[in-house]
């Protein structure tokens, strides 16, 4: 992991784990901030811009973390794997909620949504 | 990881690599078969949600992981819920369905399990981001150009539907799957 992150040619020190976690903040506030912006606007081409903006902000905070293919040494190799270990799980939670969105208003599946969805929508 | 996986009272040895190969294939083609069968019983229309819990339930009897009871021990490696009875229930043993509390080593995980775990998550990952980026295709072109799907012979929602179930049963059982397909041949104990 690099200890400084270059942005717009400024360099800003992450050697601090507040630093960090208010990058991470910072990170996911920014794309929350764009789903719910694209989701207000509704425009294919903002939509686009958010795409590249989410893609922009990947990378640089990739720039920082690095890949894992990347890791130079069998401690960071093992604590990219137990990093993804813990996030694993939360994945296959969103998919769930992805299975259910889908129904929302496909209704693929009946036992899904019917009196559930109604009470919320 | 278990050596031996006990079905309706009968023994198998899962000691040999080959023997794990084949149960995994065996679980992934009975899977997509009974994703098919519940497809042709009623398009998934109120069997859909069966799929999970067949994945489930194959995780309880043969896979483990993230279900106590199969080859792969809990990942979280914490005792399962069924061991807190304080005293044993006569009801469930007249019922010949009680378990008694299990063995610490068969749930909680050494140095070397964890990090075959944490390896194991890694792999499962690169499968999942792919199934993700299909997933967020299929939802993308559905909404901005349902022109790309129209030859398809199932609607687009049907198609969706599918993909994120075929991702759930995906994400519930590839961890414990690319533990029994890489981990080499155990040693006998006796």
């Amino acid at each position: 992991m690099n200890t400084q992150l270059n942005l717009l040619e400024k360099q800003i020190s992450m050697a601090q784990r507040a630093h960090r976690r208010w990058l991470v903040v910072a990170t996911y506030g920014a794309f929350a901030a764009l789903i719910i912006a694209v989701f207000w606007f509704s425009r294919s081409m903002f939509y686009a811009w958010s795409l590249i903006a989410v893609v922009a902000i990947s990378i640089m905070v990739s720039h920082l973390v690095g890949r894992p293919g990347d890791a130079s040494d069998e401690r960071e190799s093992y604590r990219w794997d137990h990093a993804i270990a813990r996030a694993y799980p939360r994945i296959g939670n969103f998919l769930v909620f992805a299975l259910i969105a889908t129904q929302l208003q496909s209704k693929v599946n009946d036992t899904a949504h019917p009196a559930l969805f109604a009470t919320f929508l | 990881m278990r050596a031996e996986l006990v079905l309706m009272g009968k023994r198998l040895d899962m000691a040999a690599r080959v023997h794990r190969r084949a149960l995994v294939v065996s679980i992934y083609a009975g899977l997509a078969v009974l994703m098919a069968a519940l497809w042709s019983a009623d398009r998934w229309h109120t069997s859909g949600v069966y799929m999970i819990f067949a994945t489930f339930l194959v995780n309880r009897l043969f896979l483990g992981g993230y279900n106590f009871g199969g080859l792969v021990k809990p990942f979280n490696g914490k005792v399962p819920r069924r061991s807190t009875y304080r005293e044993t229930p006569f009801l469930m043993l007249a019922l010949r369905v009680y378990q008694p509390t299990p063995d610490e080593s068969e749930y909680r995980n050494d140095e070397r399990e964890v990090h075959q775990r944490d390896r194991a998550h890694y792999q499962a990952y690169q499968v999942l981001t792919i199934a993700l980026t299909v997933l967020w295709l299929l939802a993308d072109w559905k909404m901005k150009a349902p022109r790309i799907l129209a030859w398809l012979p199932v609607s687009a929602d049907v198609l969706l539907y599918g993909f994120v179930l075929i991702a759930i049963v995906a994400a519930v059982t590839l961890p414990q799957a690319i533990l029994l397909w890489t981990e080499p041949d155990m040693e006998q104990t006796c």
